[in-house]
């Protein structure tokens, strides 16, 4: 009995100690999203709006042609990763959770967008944080000029140093981006006039725009060989379970004796 | 295929294991070499199944909860026929059926639970 221990101890020492992540017990492991899981190191983090521009289909996967779901023209869908697959974009959403063509989404404007249009005109924020600190509040604006507020950020005291970028608007007014306070990120605070909901408008909601991918996406269908880079290959993996098995296999024969 | 699926791999087989021998003790299985036995039949069963499921997601454009069905069947009756063979245990494939419902369902109650969190 103590021979089985010790062989099962170095089973279990053989498929080694990795962090805990949700599962099912039995049969069968239900990954989050398999070909996310599959692809990990071919997939790009996104982490933006979109709105559907028409119908758009979701699909299981970029491979499946499985229907996993359908969004009417102008449907919003936040989308965390993209990734290439046989010449296309194709992007995950949990909320389904499901993978669009990318072609058939439009980008929502939003901090980034803003970013990218007004990068020249962005400093380091060096100015008081006394306006802030008298409402111990401040709106949080998508970007500067936006049409709405989306929240507020209260009981700031005094905290301070927290706005790195900052941009002044064409009526002077300071803006400043907040990267993480309190739970909240990437969003702008009217320095000079932090709890003022009526601030003007100047850049209500743009239009959404074609989303354009930055350069670097490797096409999984292409970089699916044998042999594969990054990932360990489904060769190898099945090598280790069939070894696994065959261990235990070997241990039952061994050890047990047919009972009937 | 990514190192994702190698803790997924581990963790899917200690939870069977635990709960399969949750269950043998509850319907009065004490022999330790019987309780030790199905611990070795999960994983002549368990890692390849879940390996198999995960490759069939990828792949299959066959309906998966059929493709989930047919490998459940296969544990089932690869265990039934280990417990047929090496113990005396009554009735080995409804004791491996019942065994692989109670994870099976446990494991379920698992990841809804967790999804919630």
């Amino acid at each position: 009995m103590r021979k089985i221990f010790r062989y099962l101890a170095a089973i279990a020492a053989a498929l080694a100690l990795m962090p805990f992540i949700a599962v099912i017990a039995d049969v069968i492991y239900e990954p989050e999203d398999a070909f996310y899981r599959a692809h990990s190191a071919e997939c790009v983090y996104t982490g933006r709006s979109f709105s559907a521009n028409g119908a758009a289909i979701a699909m299981k996967a970029p491979n499946s042609s499985t229907k996993a779901g359908e969004l009417k023209n102008g449907d919003e869908v936040y989308i965390t990763y993209t990734c290439l697959y046989k010449g296309s974009y194709w992007g995950f959403t949990e909320s389904l959770p499901a993978w669009i063509n990318m072609a058939d989404l439009l980008q929502v404007y939003d901090y980034i967008s803003f970013e990218q249009d007004h990068q020249s005109e962005f400093y380091s924020y060096s100015g008081s944080y006394d306006e802030i600190e008298k409402a111990g509040s401040a709106l949080l604006w998508p970007w500067p000029g936006a049409d709405k507020h989306y929240s507020v950020l209260r009981d700031i005291g005094s905290e301070k140093d927290f706005i790195g970028t900052a941009y002044k608007d064409e009526n002077s007014r300071e803006w400043g981006f907040v990267s993480y306070l309190y739970g909240r990120h990437n969003a702008w605070i009217c320095m000079s006039d932090p709890m003022n909901e009526a601030l003007p408008a100047f850049l209500p909601s743009p239009a959404p725009v074609k989303w354009i991918a930055d350069a670097g996406y490797k096409d999984i269908a292409e970089s699916r060989s044998p042999i594969t880079g990054g990932n360990i290959n489904i060769a190898m993996i099945a090598g280790c379970v069939g070894a696994v098995v065959a261990s235990a296999a070997v241990i039952i024969k061994k050890f047990f004796k047919p009972a009937r | 295929m990514s190192t994702a699926i190698l803790p997924s791999l581990f963790i899917s087989l200690a939870l069977t294991i635990i709960l399969e021998t949750v269950f043998l003790l509850i319907i009065g299985v004490r022999e330790k070499g019987a309780l030790m036995l199905a611990a070795l039949a999960n994983i002549v069963t368990n890692p390849a199944v879940v390996l198999l499921y995960w490759i069939g997601e990828l792949y299959l454009s066959f309906p998966l909860s059929l493709y989930k069905a047919l490998l459940e069947a296969c544990a089932i009756a690869t265990e039934g026929y280990i417990y047929s063979t090496y113990t005396k245990l009554r009735r080995p494939y409804l004791l491996s059926l019942g065994a692989n419902m109670f994870s099976f369902w446990c494991g379920e109650a698992i990841q809804i639970f967790w999804r919630a969190l």
